[in-house]
């Protein structure tokens, strides 16, 4: 277990044990988070109008820290390395996500980090990268 | 601007042929729109969410030169254990 803040309500952000997160895919990572902001959006949810109707998950958007597992697909990036996180992301595979257009993703796997369970958030002690 | 005030507001200080861009993250699922003025005065309208990663490869290289100073932003730091209480102070 390792704690994080999660999302119960308006008003209602609590720091709590969760699972510790594991890779979601061969492509993905997991990242130990040194520092992660707090994003206007947020706020939104800070005050009851998230963007998911989910109870519990972690938020948090952008952040940075240290890579401290890898998927075995994973090439640029290897135990060890400090990244910095964007709250978006993409398949990393399209044409659009190799030119960093994550938004535009043509395999409909535009996200945010700290919305849902779909992407749990970075306000934790780690945090699974989707892909890299 | 994306806000029902000053949507209007930035269309009608465009110039002719300008382009109105929509900046943060917006929940309103209708929004009144000056269809009318923006067509007169020939508009473009960008609304999207910032891929982020397409901008790394500008920024990083302004942050690490000095000319960009992001730590300039932050007005509070707290441990993890404080978070849940840093919206209330």
């Amino acid at each position: 277990m390792m704690k994080a803040l999660t999302y119960h309500g308006p008003a209602d952000i609590r720091y709590e044990d969760v699972a510790d997160p594991t890779p979601h895919n061969l492509d993905g990572a997991v990242v130990k988070i040194s520092l992660c902001s707090i994003c206007g959006s947020d706020l939104h949810i800070y005050h009851g109008h998230g963007f998911s109707t989910d109870l519990g998950y972690t938020v948090g958007h952008e952040a940075v820290g240290e890579v401290v597992e890898v998927g075995s697909a994973v090439r640029k990036f290897k135990v060890g390395d400090r990244v910095l996180i964007a709250g978006s992301t993409g398949c990393s595979s399209c044409a659009f996500c190799q030119r960093g257009m994550v938004g535009l993703c043509a395999n409909a796997q535009s996200g945010c980090y700290g919305l849902s369970y779909r992407l749990q958030g970075s306000q934790a002690e780690a945090v699974a990268v989707a892909s890299t | 601007m994306g806000g029902q005030a000053t949507l209007p507001m930035a269309i009608s200080l465009a110039t002719v042929g300008s382009t109105v861009s929509v900046v943060g993250v917006h929940q309103a699922r209708t929004i009144e729109f000056p269809m009318a003025l923006a067509q007169a005065k020939s508009l473009a309208f960008i609304v999207s969410l910032t891929s982020v990663q397409a901008q790394l490869p500008a920024l990083v290289p302004l942050v690490a030169s000095g000319r960009l100073r992001p730590e300039l932003m932050i007005s509070h730091r707290v441990g993890l254990s404080q978070g849940a209480f840093i919206g209330t102070t």
